[in-house]
Order: structure tokens, then sequence, then C-alpha cells
């Protein structure tokens, strides 16, 4: 994940491709020329979204094949930087001018505004991914800055700091620490770790999240929410509809309907939702690792998909195990998606079941700074659910409405956390800005 | 919008009010503490001693003062702070003297890789924040960089930066004393002796002898103005390539070290590259400490 000023073509290039693609749509009557137009648009989106991103992980897979062979054929791999953010505005060009394609909106006739469309600034590096229907419309209306979107902006923004500096970053040193190391940690370590990775990328990415949509928020424009307590979720299918919401209506609505969803044959329709998901695991990164992370929740979609149809388990569980039981695949899944390596992820899930390695001596070696940041990890996942359960309570909500000493106190309070444990000495960047 | 910025203007004045309590109190409480070395050091005043051991880690862990003062009847402190580079120990050293401490002899511990640095390591540096308000450390601080006026100017934010050093827990070690020191009466700590197998790979080891020295003239001039006699020395290392331009490069340190006067020693290379008295490729283990010292009492006398 890098920048560099030539790389703002790589918006402007199929932002201007888009723009006229879509106005020639909009005119034209002829089904055949507007399916072209289509596949110019999304062959141009999704084109540069392999040569940046898969290309290198493209050739080293070529390489590693032919090496088994034994055979000299070699492909130097290209020197590309991945340039930040181009696996989300180029979801959000390709979403476009399928609406368009498909009659459900008008094309925009200013090109300046369909730029800011595409490159809005708060959303994009890491989303949300915003649809053109909700988010073109706000762009075309001059928000005058009013005293309620700001609050509720500023707000949102700083949840989202505490989440991210706070939670996820003093996280992040253990989590680090092990899975940079998977051959010197065992047992509970590697368990801690695991639990620590899953809030960890949550906090991060739904409080860069929180952020985006806050600072829009400011200006008056509403973005489309990401996450919605993923982690009470009961079923993986559940999970997926409050993770990353804005790429998984999008995967929905762009990848699995158009395959047929489940209007087809039973195998067909498991068939689409497997490959749904394993086409998201390789979206987040060009590496098997993601590869393996899509799949396993595809093949745990699939077989709740085959539950659902035949009623196979009937088993009716109690809400608190459904909720560990779907954290848990999640979590396991999550090694995957954060060790180094494929081996590294081996090693991560053998040593995870081997109890005979004290965790008191294997954290004995940490320093004192990481003991501590060890220490604050549990606490801080404890309130950060605490948080997240309060905004359910509605007397808090009614309370922190109604009471200016009750809100300035909760104000003060985040900020003096942020303040005595935020991390702010490393410049930790944000884990999905790397997709 | 005027609601929102007086709301905002209210919120910003409580919280300056807030932190600034805050940075008192932790100012308070980490000037009373008594847990890192660099508190532990500016407690240290009107002493008297013969000689005093400085430097970064391979000062701290590598002479036992306390077999100094058995063998030569001489009082020692040792007064190296881990991780600290030479403009740190510049600024150490300035502080002691004025806090009206006496010594008759430096034994400062210089490396080829660091003696010439002019720049300041995260590590050690964020010690000397509760002492920000102090003249001598803003003065000393704020040549690296405009952050450091920050640090003395905007409450709590030194804090908030390095909260893993300087957090809530540090306070509450502090005030309730829950930690002991991690170095001994005299100022030592020695590593553990284990079972290092030596290093990888051999390194080039020089000191550039065209670099100015900045921090460590400015050492050698305080000595002078507080008559003060300085000995330089370099730790063993267990993984110096241990060829002519090595030796060359040494000697040619001692010569410009002679020509302003101060005695260097290099025992860079007294065990050549043997490992059994060491923690790791620049640090002697407890045992190699009590050798080390041993081997090197002569300069003492």
């Amino acid at each position: 994940m890098c920048w560099k000023w030539q790389y703002i073509f790589l918006i402007f290039f199929p932002a201007t491709i888009d723009f006229f693609v879509a106005k020639s749509m909009e005119k034209s009557e002829d089904e055949k020329r507007r399916k072209l137009l289509l596949v110019i648009s999304v062959v141009t989106n999704l084109g540069l979204l392999f040569y940046f991103k898969y290309y290198n992980f493209f050739i080293d897979s070529v390489n590693s094949v032919s090496s088994i062979f034994n055979s000299d054929f070699f492909i130097e791999g290209a020197r590309i930087l991945l340039p930040v953010g181009i696996s989300f505005y180029t979801f959000q060009s390709i979403s476009y001018t399928v609406e368009v394609y498909r009659r459900n909106i008008m094309a925009e006739q200013k090109f300046g505004r369909f730029a800011l469309f595409v490159s809005y600034f708060p959303q994009l590096v890491a989303g949300p991914i915003n649809r053109p229907q909700i988010l073109l419309p706000q762009l075309r209306e001059f928000n005058q800055l009013n005293y309620t979107n700001m609050v509720e902006g500023g707000r949102l923004i700083l949840w989202g700091l505490f989440k991210k500096v706070v939670v996820a970053d003093r996280l992040a040193f253990f989590a680090n620490i092990v899975f940079n190391n998977p051959d010197s940690y065992h047992g509970i370590s590697i368990l801690i770790a695991i639990i620590f990775f899953a809030f960890q990328i949550y906090c991060d990415f739904s409080g860069y999240s929180d952020i985006a949509i806050g600072v829009a928020k400011v200006m008056g424009v509403d973005l489309v929410k990401n996450f919605d307590k993923p982690y009470y979720a009961h079923s993986i299918k559940e999970f997926w509809s409050k993770w990353h919401i804005s790429l998984s209506t999008w995967f929905r609505d762009y990848l699995y309907i158009p395959m047929g969803g489940n209007k087809v044959g039973v195998p067909k329709w498991l068939l689409n939702l497997f490959i749904t998901f394993l086409v998201s695991g390789i979206w987040h990164g060009a590496s098997w690792n993601f590869v393996i992370w899509g799949a396993i929740h595809g093949i745990f979609i699939v077989l709740e998909a085959i539950n659902s149809k035949y009623n196979i388990i009937t088993l009716k569980l109690p809400a608190l195990i459904k909720m560990i039981f779907t954290f848990s695949i999640v979590s396991f899944a999550w090694i995957f998606f954060r060790a180094n390596t494929i081996q590294d992820s081996f090693t991560v899930i053998g040593n995870l079941f081997d109890f005979k390695h004290s965790f008191l001596s294997e954290i004995g070696h940490l320093n004192g700074s990481n003991m501590y940041n060890l220490a604050l990890g549990i606490p801080l996942i404890l309130l950060l659910i605490l948080f997240e359960r309060g905004s359910e309570v509605s007397n808090l909500q009614n309370y922190f409405k109604s009471s200016v000493v009750f809100r300035y106190t909760c104000y003060i309070f985040l900020i003096v956390l942020i303040a005595f444990f935020g991390v702010f000495v490393d410049q930790s960047s944000f884990i999905y800005f790397q997709f | 919008m005027r609601k929102f910025f007086k709301k905002i203007f209210y919120l910003f004045a409580i919280l300056y009010l807030v932190f600034w309590v805050l940075d008192v109190g932790f100012t308070y409480i980490f000037q009373e503490g008594y847990y890192t070395k660099i508190q532990w050091l500016y407690k240290r005043n009107n002493e008297q001693y013969d000689f005093v051991i400085h430097g970064n880690s391979r000062a701290y862990t590598t002479i036992d003062v306390g077999i100094v003062e058995a063998e030569t009847g001489k009082k020692g402190l040792n007064i190296s702070v881990d991780g600290s580079s030479i403009p740190d120990q510049y600024l150490m050293l300035k502080i002691f003297l004025l806090n009206n401490n006496k010594f008759k002899k430096l034994y400062l511990q210089v490396d080829p890789f660091s003696s010439d640095t002019e720049q300041i390591f995260d590590f050690a540096v964020p010690k000397f924040l509760p002492y920000m308000k102090d003249d001598i450390v803003f003065d000393h601080f704020k040549q690296f960089g405009p952050e450091w006026y920050a640090y003395r100017y905007i409450p709590f934010y030194r804090y908030a930066k390095y909260n893993t050093l300087w957090g809530l827990h540090e306070v509450l070690i502090d005030q309730f004393h829950l930690l002991k020191q991690d170095f001994d009466q005299y100022g030592d700590y020695f590593y553990p002796n284990i079972d290092y197998k030596g290093p990888e790979k051999l390194r080039t080891l020089v000191f550039n002898l065209t670099s100015n020295f900045k921090f460590l003239n400015q050492i050698i001039d305080l000595c002078k103005s507080h008559n003060v006699e300085l000995i330089l020395f370099t730790a063993p290392i267990v993984d110096i390539e241990l060829d002519d331009a090595y030796y060359k490069n040494m000697e040619g340190f001692k010569q410009l070290m002679d020509s302003k006067g101060v005695k260097y020693y290099n025992y860079g290379d007294l065990y050549k590259n043997n490992p059994t008295l060491f923690y790791n490729e620049i640090h002697i283990n407890r045992n190699g400490a009590e050798d080390f010292t041993k081997k090197i009492l002569p300069i003492f006398k």
C-alpha cells in the first residue's frame, strides 16, 4: 500500500472511462452496445485492480507451479506499489456503471461531481463502498454545515478514534509478537493472540469506518453503515450481514445475484455462495492465506445453507452458545488472515492445541511494555463490549440525550481514556488500507 | 454554528483544565519516584565519588562497581542508562554535575557505532519527560525538533504520547512502590548467565575518524571545566571482524583522543569473539561482568 502523485491518474483514468461509458449507455437503446460498454467499464476497473494488486501474486503462483515440475520457465515479477484505496474506488466505480446499465439511476452529467463520487476522501482509502443511488444525490446538494451533523459526526469520529488508537493498536502489540513468532508460543498464548487479533481487526476497521462516516457527516453527507456489532452474530450468515456490510452487499448485488443467487438449483446455489466468499477472500489480498480465509467462510456459509434447507440439525442452542460458536469459527479463520504465511497459519493452529508449555514462562520473556500491553488487552476488550452493549440500554441513551453534564462527562472520559491508553508512538496504519 | 463552536470552546477549556491537573499530578508522582535510572539519578545531590561509570547499556551492565570498590578501596557509581545515546549521556552528566556531585574520574563507554551520533533514541529519551519543565532538560532537547516544545507546553501531551512508559500503571508503581529497581545500589545491572552460542556472522566495527564527535567533545569540555579526568573505553563485543583495518582504526581513535588529552582503552576484542561470557552480541553476562571488571582493575588504580 503506497502513494505516488502519478497514481492520481489511476483514479482519473477509470473515472473518465466510466463517466463517458455511463453517459453512452444511458443514451443507447441498443442492448448489445450497452452490454459492450458495461464490459469496457468492468474490464478497465478490474484490469487495473488485477495488475496492481494481483499481477505479482499470479506470477509467483505460475512460477511455483513451474518449479514443482522442475521447469526452467520463470517470469520476472513487476515492481509495483499497491495504490492506496484501489480495491475500494474500483468497486464503487463498477457499482455506478452497473446501476446505470440496469437503469436504476441516471448517468451523472457533471464530470467533477462524478470524480468526487469516486474519490470522496473520507471513504476513499478503506470504504465504506457507497452506492451511487445514496452518495451521488447527496453530492449534488450543497450542504451547509449544521450543528446536529457536526455533533453527530464528531461523536462518531471520537468513538472511531477510541476503537482504533486505544483498543486496536494496543491489542496489536501482543498479537504481532505471537503471529510474527508462532514457533515460540503455544496454548493459552496463541488463544489470547487470536482473540486479540479478532478484536484488533474489528476495532481497526470499524474504527476507521466510524471516522470516515463521522467526517462525511460533519460535511452533511450520510455514508452507509459498515458494521453492526458483528461478534454478536449467531451464525456466519448473520456475521456477514454485520461485518463490512458495504462489501458484503456489493458482492451480493453484483456477483451472487447475477450468478443466479438462490433462484437456481441447490447445487448451483451452494456453488454461488462458495464462489462469492472465495472471491471476497481474494479481494482482501493477493495471497493464498486470504483465499483460504474466504474458503473457510464459504464452507461454513454453505453448511449453514444446507442446514437451513434440509433442517439436518434442529438442536435449539442458547443464543450465547451460538454467539460463542460463531465467534470461534470467525476467529479460527482470522488465523489465516493474520499469519504471515500459510506455513505460519498451520504452526499457529498446531501450537494452539499444545498445552504442554507454561503460559507464564512464555510471557515471562516479554519486556515491561509488552507485559503492560498484554495486561491491558482484556480490560480494553471488556470496556469495548460494555460500551457497545451500553448503547442498547435505552435509559442510558435517554440520559445521554437529556443531560448535558452526563454528555460532557462521557466525552471527557473518552478523551482522557484515549490519552491514557492510546498508542501514539508507532505510526500504526489501518489494516484495511492495504486492501 | 456559533452554538457548536461555543460548545467546542467549553469542551476544550474543560479538557485543558483536566489535562493540566493530570500533568501536575503525574509530574509530581514521577519526580518523587525512584524506579527508573533517571529518577534515581535526579535525587543524587552533594555526593562524592572517586569514579563514575557512564554510557549506554554496555556500560550499565559491564562493570561491577562493588568489585572495584572492594579491590581498590575507591568509591564509585554507575550512572549509565540503558538505551541512551551520547547526546542524552551528555545531558545526564551535566545534571549530575549541576546537582553538586563531585568525582575525580569519569569512565565513559564509547562505541564505534554510536560515539559520533547526534540522534536521540525513542527508547531512552522519554525517561526525561517528567523533567521537561526544567530549563536544562528542555534547552538540551529542543535542538532535536519542534515536538519538544509541545512536550513542554501542551499539558499532558508528553505523558499521553508515551503512555506505555509514563502511563497510569507507572503512576501506581511510583506512588505505591509496587516494583523494585532493576539495578543495584551502585547503579549496576547484570544480565543473567545464559548459554549464548555466539553471533551468526561477524561485522566490521570502526570509528568514523573524520566525524566531528559533537557530543563527545562536549563531554570532554564539561569534564575539563569540572576538573574531572575523562577515560574512554569500549566494552567487549563478540561479533567484530578482527582484521588489520579494525586494529588500525582503534589505534587511530586512540591517537585522536590522545590529541585531546583523553585516555582511551579498547576492550572490544578482549575475548577475541569467544561467546562464553556473553549474553548477546554486545552485552556480557553476570560472570562476564565479574571477569571483565577484574581484568580492567588496573585502570581504576
